[in-house]
Order: C-alpha cells, then sequence, then structure tokens
C-alpha cells in the first residue's frame, strides 16, 4: 500500500535559501492506519517538520526536499503559504491539531463556528448539514452534551473539552493524514490518557497519524515508526519498539534515562553535567540508600511544616451572596526535616492554594500553618517577616517570577538583601531556633537588621552571588545576564538560587518542572535532590507528574477537590494505593519508556 | 476620566446583583454630573472679571453702578458664592438649567437648537474615522515591512497633528486651490465634508494604532494558525477571525473619543463658521455666561455617560467573554 504521505529529505530554514536550517534532511512516510512520532526537545525542528507539511513553515522560511508527497501527488512546496493548492490541501488532506487549544480555538468564536469553518471550506454541504455534522463530530470525539457545547466557545471549555473541539476541527473535512502537534502536552493525566484514547480510535478508522510530541511515555504508547530530531537532524530513527526498546543512539538513551519515572528516589537522572560533588553513580547510589534510611534518624528532627485543618473558601463571582466554592477543604499535613513531601493533583485540585497558605501569601478561613513548630499563619504579615527566610519558593514560570530589568546578580543581590537572612546558608545549625519567640541569633556575619551595604559589604555580597550560582551550576558570568537572555533551565536555576538565597530550611516547589524539556528536568530535578542532601532542606514538591512525584518524595500527599484523599510514603502509596481516585490516577499514567528499568 | 465609576459587569444571573449594578451605574453618572457642573461653576469665577457687567452686554458696556447693583439683587449675585453655588445645585437638581445670560433665552432650548448640528458632525466624524482606521489597519498588517512602516507612520502623523492647522490645510488644498468644497459651512452636505474630515484624521490616528496593533496579535495568534491550517483564505482570517479582535480595542476607546470630539468641536465649529454646541461653549464662556457654560457642560457630561454605558454594550456584544464573566 503506498504512502498517505511521503517525505524524502526534508531541509527547512529560515533567512536566505540554503542558509540557518532548523530541520536538516529528515525522510520519513505516514501509512493509513499508522503513527509516526516525532521526539525531540525544544528547538529540535520538530514543530517546523509538521508545518512544513501544510505549508505554514513560517514568514522568511525556505523549504526544499526530495520528495514530498500528499497521496501520491507532489506538494506545492514552491508556492505561496496562502495559495490555493496549499488550502486545498490542509484540512481536506491534512488535518493539524495544535497544542495548547485554549489558545488555538478563536476565544471569540463558538466551537461550532471553528469545526464548521474545515466542512464549509471543503465541501458543498449547507449550513444545517454543517451543524450535524459538527454534532456527529463531537459526539465522535467524545464531547459531553454536544448540542450544548457547539455553541459555546474556548472559554467556557475544560482542558481537555478544548482539545477534543481542537481534534474534531482537524478531523472535520475526513482528512487522509492528521498531523498533532503536542496534542496532550498541556493536560492532566486521566485526561491525556482520554485523548490518547481518542487518538488511537482515530488511528484505528484508518487515518494516519504523525504525532509530534517531547513525552516519550506518550510516543511509545501511540507510534509505530518514532524519529528522534535533535538540532534538526534525526539522530535515530526506526519501529517505535526497537528505538525505544533498544535505543541505539546516545542521545536517544539520554532521553530515556532522563525520564524520571520508575527511578528510584536519589539516582541520578542527567549525566553528572557540571553538578559539584556528584561523584560515580556507586557514590550516588550509596547515598541515596543512605537517604532512604535516612527519615527514621531525621524524624527525631522533629516537623519542620506542620498543616492543622486548613481551608479556604473563594466567593465565586455571579452567583447569590454567600454561595462560594471550597478550594482547600481541611487539609492536615506534616513535612518531616529533610525530607520531601510530594503532593499531587490534577489541575482545580488546589494545590496551589494550599501552597499559598502555607507561603502565608493567602490566608486560611480555619485551620493553622506552624513552622519549625512554632505559629506561622494565620495571622499579621510582620509577625512572619522575622522568619520569611525560612522558607522559599520555587515556581513553573520562573521568567515571569523576574523582574525583567534586572540583572541576574541583582535579583539574586536582591534576594540576600532581607532583614534576618543567614550568613552562611549552607551553615544550618548554626542559628539558634527559639519556636515561639519570632526572632533567632546569628553567630556572626551581617546583623538581622539589614544596614546599608558598605564597600566591603559590597564585595561580601559580590561573593554570596557568585556561590549561590555556584551552588545551582551556572557560571559566575551568569551574573551579569538578564533573565530573557537565559534558557529554561538556566532560568529555573536562578529561580532556585534566588529561593536559597535567604538560606531557607524548607522550599516550596510548585510544579518547577513542569515547563521543562525532559532532559532539562532531568538536571534541575538532580539538582534539588543535590540540594537536600547537601543542605538537608525540606521540600513541599507540588506537580501534577505522578512520575516526578514519585522520584522526589519521601511521601506522598494525593490532593482532589480541596481534600488529602490519600497520605502515606511514597512506596505504600504507588505499591497499594487505598483510595479509588488514587488508583485512576495511577492507572492513567503510562508505563515508562524504554528498555525495563533495573531498579 | 474614564466614565462611569461602577460595575463593570453586572450579572446575569439572578436579578440582585443586576440591580446593584446598575443603582452603582445610577450612583456613578451623577457623581460624574455633579463633579462637572461644580467644577465649571467654580472654575467660571477664577476667570477675572464682574459677571454682573458680563450680563448687561460685557465690559464694553459701560453699565452704571446702580444698574449693576440691580442685576447683582435680581440674579442673587450679592449672595456669597457658596449660598450661589447651593442655589444653583437646587436648580439643577429639579432640571431648570436657567436662562442663559447673555441671550437672554432659556439654556435648554438654546441647547436644543444647537446639539443637532454637533451630534451630527460628531457621530460621522466618529464613523469616518473608524473606517479610516480600519482599513488602514488591515492594509498595513497585510504582510510587507513598507506597508507596515508607511502605516504606523501616518497614524501617528494623524494622532499629532492639532485640529486648527488641519482645518487650514484642508482648507487651503480643498477650498482655495481645488475649489471643490466650501471653505466655510454651509447646510447642505459638502459644507460637512471638511469638518468632519477635520476631526475624523486625528482620531483614526489614535484609533488605528490601537487596531493595528491587535489585529497583529491575532494574526499572530495560535487561533490564525489553526484556521489557516483548515485552509481557511486570506480575506477568511481577517473576516472570520482577525477583524472582531482588533475592534475590540477601538470599541473601548471610542467611549473616550466621544468627549474628545466635542472638545474638537470647539475648535472645527469655530474654524468653519458653523453652529453647533462648541462654538456656544466658546462664546458663552467668553461672556461668562454661567448657566449657559454649565448647561452646555452637564449635556456633555450626560453624553459621556450614555456613550460610556453603550461602549460597554458594544464590548459585551463583540467579546462574549465579558458577557460570561
Amino acid at each position: 500500500m503506498s504512502a498517505l504521505l511521503r517525505v524524502e529529505e526534508l531541509r527547512v530554514g529560515f533567512g536566505r535559501r540554503g542558509t540557518g536550517s532548523v530541520v536538516d534532511g529528515v525522510s520519513f512516510a505516514v501509512h493509513a492506519g499508522r503513527a509516526v512520532a516525532i521526539v525531540g526537545e525544544s528547538g529540535s525542528g520538530k514543530s517546523v517538520t509538521a508545518r512544513t507539511l501544510v505549508g505554514l513553515a513560517g514568514a522568511g522560511s525556505w523549504q526544499t526536499a526530495e520528495a514530498l508527497e500528499v497521496l501520491g501527488k507532489p506538494a506545492p512546496l514552491g508556492a505561496g503559504p496562502s495559495s490555493r493548492a496549499w488550502r486545498s490541501i490542509r484540512g481536506r488532506q491534512i488535518g493539524l491539531v495544535l497544542q495548547d487549544a485554549l489558545v488555538s480555538l478563536d476565544p471569540l468564536r463558538p466551537i461550532g463556528r471553528e469545526i464548521g469553518d474545515a466542512i464549509r471550506l471543503h465541501t458543498p454541504l449547507s449550513a444545517a448539514q454543517r451543524t450535524a455534522r459538527v454534532l456527529e463530530l463531537l459526539e465522535a470525539v467524545g464531547m459531553p452534551d454536544p448540542a450544548e457545547r457547539i455553541g459555546q466557545r474556548s472559554g467556557e471549555l475544560s482542558g481537555g473539552q478544548r482539545q477534543r473541539a481542537l481534534i474534531a476541527a482537524g478531523l472535520a473535512a475526513d482528512p487522509a493524514v492528521l498531523i498533532a502537534d503536542e496534542p496532550t502536552t498541556a493536560l492532566d493525566t486521566t485526561v491525556q490518557a482520554q485523548i490518547l484514547a481518542l487518538f488511537e480510535t482515530v488511528k484505528a478508522r484508518g487515518t494516519g497519524l504523525l504525532f509530534i510530541s517531547h513525552d516519550l511515555a506518550v510516543v511509545s504508547r501511540i507510534a509505530d515508526e518514532v524519529l528522534v530530531m535533535r538540532a534538526g537532524r534525526v539522530v535515530e530513527q526506526g519501529p517505535a519498539a526497537e528505538v525505544l526498546g533498544d535505543p541505539q543512539h546516545e542521545y536517544t538513551k539520554a532521553l530515556l534515562r532522563a525520564v524520571p519515572a520508575g527511578v528510584p528516589r536519589g539516582r541520578r537522572l542527567s549525566e553528572g553535567a557540571g553538578a559539584p560533588g556528584a561523584g560515580a553513580q556507586d557514590a550516588v547510589d550509596a547515598a541515596a540508600a543512605a537517604s532512604l534510611e535516612a527519615p527514621l534518624d531525621l524524624m527525631s528532627g522533629g516537623s519542620v511544616l506542620e498543616v492543622r485543618d486548613v481551608r479556604k473558601t473563594f466567593a465565586v463571582r455571579g452567583r447569590e451572596r454567600g454561595d462560594v466554592r471550597v478550594a482547600v477543604d481541611g487539609v492536615s499535613l506534616e513535612i518531616a526535616r529533610g525530607t520531601t513531601l510530594g503532593l499531587v493533583g490534577e489541575s482545580g485540585s488546589g494545590k496551589t492554594t494550599l501552597a499559598r497558605m502555607v507561603l502565608g501569601l493567602a490566608t486560611p478561613d480555619s485551620g493553622e500553618v506552624l513552622l519549625d513548630g512554632a505559629p506561622w499563619a494565620p495571622g499579621p504579615e510582620r509577625l512572619r517577616r522575622a522568619r520569611r527566610p525560612l522558607m522559599g519558593a520555587v515556581y513553573q514560570d520562573a521568567l515571569s517570577s523576574f523582574d525583567p530589568r534586572l540583572t541576574v546578580g541583582q535579583i539574586l543581590a536582591d534576594a540576600l538583601d532581607v532583614p534576618g537572612v543567614r550568613a552562611d546558608p549552607r551553615d544550618r545549625h548554626s542559628p539558634v531556633a527559639e519556636p515561639g519567640s519570632g526572632a533567632r541569633t546569628y553567630p556572626s556575619g551581617r546583623d538581622a537588621a539589614g544596614a546599608e551595604p558598605t564597600g566591603a559589604n559590597r564585595a561580601a555580597r559580590a561573593d554570596r552571588v557568585t556561590g549561590l550560582l555556584e551552588d545551582v551550576g551556572l557560571a559566575a558570568e551568569t551574573a551579569g545576564m538578564r533573565p530573557i537572555h537565559l534558557s529554561g533551565g538556566q532560568r529555573q536555576r536562578v529561580a532556585i538560587a534566588r529561593a536559597l538565597a535567604p538560606g531557607p530550611e524548607l522550599l516550596i516547589c510548585d510544579e518547577p518542572v513542569s515547563a521543562l524539556d525532559v532532559s532539562i528536568q532531568a538536571q534541575i530535578l538532580d539538582l534539588f535532590d543535590e540540594l537536600q542532601r547537601t543542605r538537608g532542606l525540606s521540600y513541599l514538591f507540588i506537580s501534577h507528574d505522578l512520575g516526578v512525584i514519585r522520584h522526589m518524595s519521601d511521601r506522598v500527599a494525593v490532593m482532589k477537590d480541596g481534600r488529602i484523599v490519600e497520605h502515606g510514603t511514597t512506596e505504600a502509596v504507588f505499591a497499594s494505593p487505598a483510595d479509588a481516585y488514587t488508583r485512576t490516577l495511577l492507572a492513567a499514567v503510562l508505563p515508562p519508556p524504554g528498555p525495563a528499568r533495573t531498579l | 476620566m474614564s466614565g462611569v465609576v461602577g460595575a463593570r459587569r453586572a450579572d446575569a444571573r439572578g436579578w440582585g446583583p443586576l440591580l446593584r449594578g446598575l443603582l452603582l451605574r445610577l450612583a456613578g453618572a451623577v457623581f460624574v454630573l455633579w463633579a462637572a457642573a461644580t467644577l465649571t461653576f467654580f472654575g467660571l469665577r477664577l476667570i477675572p472679571g464682574d459677571p454682573a457687567q458680563a450680563l448687561l452686554g460685557g465690559p464694553g458696556s459701560q453699565a452704571s453702578a446702580e444698574a449693576l447693583a440691580q442685576v447683582r439683587a435680581e440674579n442673587g449675585l450679592d449672595q456669597p458664592l457658596i449660598l450661589q453655588y447651593l442655589a444653583q445645585l437646587g436648580r439643577l437638581a429639579t432640571g431648570d438649567l436657567g436662562t442663559s445670560y447673555a441671550q437672554k433665552n432659556s439654556v435648554l432650548s438654546i441647547i436644543g437648537s444647537q446639539i443637532g448640528g454637533t451630534l451630527l458632525l460628531a457621530v460621522l466624524a466618529l464613523a469616518v474615522a473608524w473606517l479610516i482606521a480600519l482599513g488602514l489597519a488591515l492594509w498595513a498588517t497585510r504582510g510587507g515591512r513598507i506597508a507596515a512602516a508607511v502605516g504606523s507612520g501616518l497614524e501617528i502623523v494623524a494622532a499629532a497633528v492639532p485640529h486648527f492647522w488641519l482645518a487650514l490645510v484642508l482648507v487651503l488644498i480643498f477650498s482655495t486651490t481645488l475649489r471643490w468644497l466650501p471653505a466655510v459651512s454651509t447646510s447642505g452636505p459638502a459644507g460637512l465634508v471638511l469638518p468632519v474630515l477635520t476631526l475624523a484624521i486625528p482620531l483614526a490616528g489614535f484609533l488605528g494604532q490601537v487596531i493595528r496593533e491587535s489585529v497583529l496579535d491575532a494574526l499572530a495568534a495560535p487561533f490564525t494558525l489553526s484556521a489557516r491550517a483548515r485552509g481557511e483564505t486570506e480575506n477568511g482570517i481577517r473576516w472570520r477571525h482577525v477583524l472582531r479582535h482588533g475592534a475590540l480595542p477601538g470599541i473601548a476607546l471610542s467611549g473616550w473619543a466621544f468627549g474628545w470630539l466635542i472638545s474638537g468641536a470647539v475648535v472645527v465649529e469655530t474654524v468653519f463658521a458653523r453652529p453647533g454646541l462648541g462654538r456656544t461653549l466658546l462664546n458663552a464662556v467668553q461672556l461668562r455666561d454661567v448657566p449657559l457654560v454649565v448647561g452646555v457642560v452637564l449635556v456633555v457630561a450626560l453624553g459621556y455617560v450614555l456613550v460610556t454605558v453603550l461602549t460597554d454594550g458594544a464590548s459585551r456584544l463583540a467579546d462574549p467573554r465579558e458577557r460570561a464573566a
């Protein structure tokens, strides 16, 4: 059977023809009822490849190929992006589904119109017939209440519903090939599983799939053939089982190794890239073993954080007065010193509200938070201020948490310039904690009152900034750069350095690796792990990714609808979940890709 | 002045919040009117000179001391300022705008005879400005660096030119040189062209800038890529998707534009010797005709409030997100 879509030696670049290539010699073929997946990290050229196939590589681009055939006919590579030749292919022969359906559907138009557009453009159906067809499509993609949803706009739908609508729009004119560019990236685990099942039915109906993803677990579930791309080139290509099961190329191996799912706590995910103090794997494993035994010992240190029955409600706008939504509903948690509590839950489960209450940024309606055994929240901020340095926070979107006008050095100096910052954050035993007093004494260095920096002080502070950068694996020169010029991984390292600056005991990490490529995620997770071991930090680690949670946590709490539905040691929760929701969540997790892991 | 103080989003569900929203809006409108009347009243007192003299025909009338005293007594001008203010406020509250000092005629009837011409001018100018701005924004975003540079250049120049200068240039070109249109406003439609263009061109510059900006945003948005990937045509992209996104900030700006057009009308009506509210206001201020000035200001403020309500409604029609929230 001939291929629906055949690509030979595709090259795409931006700028003068032949220069600045971002896709360099990609070849593959998509057959009916089969799925080809292109895997790669950001900047690998996988999305540009997908868009070139429908003539939408972007302004200022050039494309060449030895062959680019759609349904056996050569595609109009040289034609303009809005030419009739390309428009008759788009939607009709090749459908394209983009990631992040919130912005990929026009927020001002009902989804029915968006889906119907593809039918209007490619078929002579009347308006009434189109509506009937759109309803059929919505039914087929598993949209609940199609008749009601057809008139709604993307802003009124949930993430999963939006993605279903977008897939329905891609399938509307019944194309032979469907290209899906990161279609499950922004979705919760259980929704991701549903959308993948939908793609499997699409595939089973005979549509050829080209699947673009950075997520190896997703790819191993859906793909028949895999291309691994890096910097515009295909480094490895072949049947999915072979490429993911027995990778030959070093990069593929590194990618697979970087997936945290199924990797025991404490084992490094990235190859020892510049991590100070990182020895051979044996040493790390030994340390990991030690850290696994450690909790017993650390428990004697008491809990660094205790959350007692906190509750938070928000007034719901647009309803009768007094109508509220319960965001956090009677949650109690405890984090033992030097350990990690993983908090897992899907979007809207109340994780972030809980984190904000722990940080003292939101006031609980009832219940209390204790830090180091002393009252922390609720209460006026001035009582917390002296102890603020004990708690740090790392967020998902590091860039937007920085003042864009400041350099990295200024950002860190700013974080150091807080009353109560400890002279040497590594010396975590030096401060004498006096629970309840709200004040601490410091043996040396800057006085807690924070006098204006003198020349000597300034030099000392520059040293501290360099030290912080070194601690997170960044070069000292980074201090002079602005966050906008750093990569995603470097930005997150700066965010961690900033959190470490005041010398905290507890870090609240809210989805800190969710926006990162898998190899960068591996490095950042390794950094968290190493900082915990060298500084005895405690983490409240919030993530929707069960693989990450399992790899990072000593104990796990599962949150749903504002409540902790399950709470226990990581092994217990993952091995024998007691709650029905936890079981659903675990069932939705895709098995980690790659060769069977040696635990 | 960003319009009415009050609930921007009244509620769709339940009458309680809706009523509260309406009351808030009403209270906001009353506050705006009161503030306008008060500021105008005291502002006019700051101008040096004797209002009684203005009443008797201005400083050139050489009125006798007795006549001045009589006029002061008749109009309550001999009372303390605060009492005069309260008396005027009391009259305004009952809907009585008073009698013009200079024209010896009811303020309401003067405004009634002048408002039509100004409204016609403002509405036409707004419509023409929208046409120019949309056309310019769509053309400038058609792709191509030259169109973009020319488009944004034109917008900046248009937004920067003052009315009186533009009016003179237009008269010089179309009346004096080409002799196509009358230099002084006549009653026919030909007499409207230059005044409307004078008001519309700078406004088109402002509108064009915000519209072009959001058209560019919409063209770069993933939903536009999605639409193209469905096989949508360039025109389809513009009419079905981009234009609506582009119009949203323009609609929001139109409420402000109304006030701006009325102040522009003062200049334009004077330059083109066109009867209207603007020229009436200018003359009244020069003659210190307090009741007429306060009356005109109140009517303009009321118009402002109404237009703000209308643009809010238009925004809701164009942007379903405003309705849902």
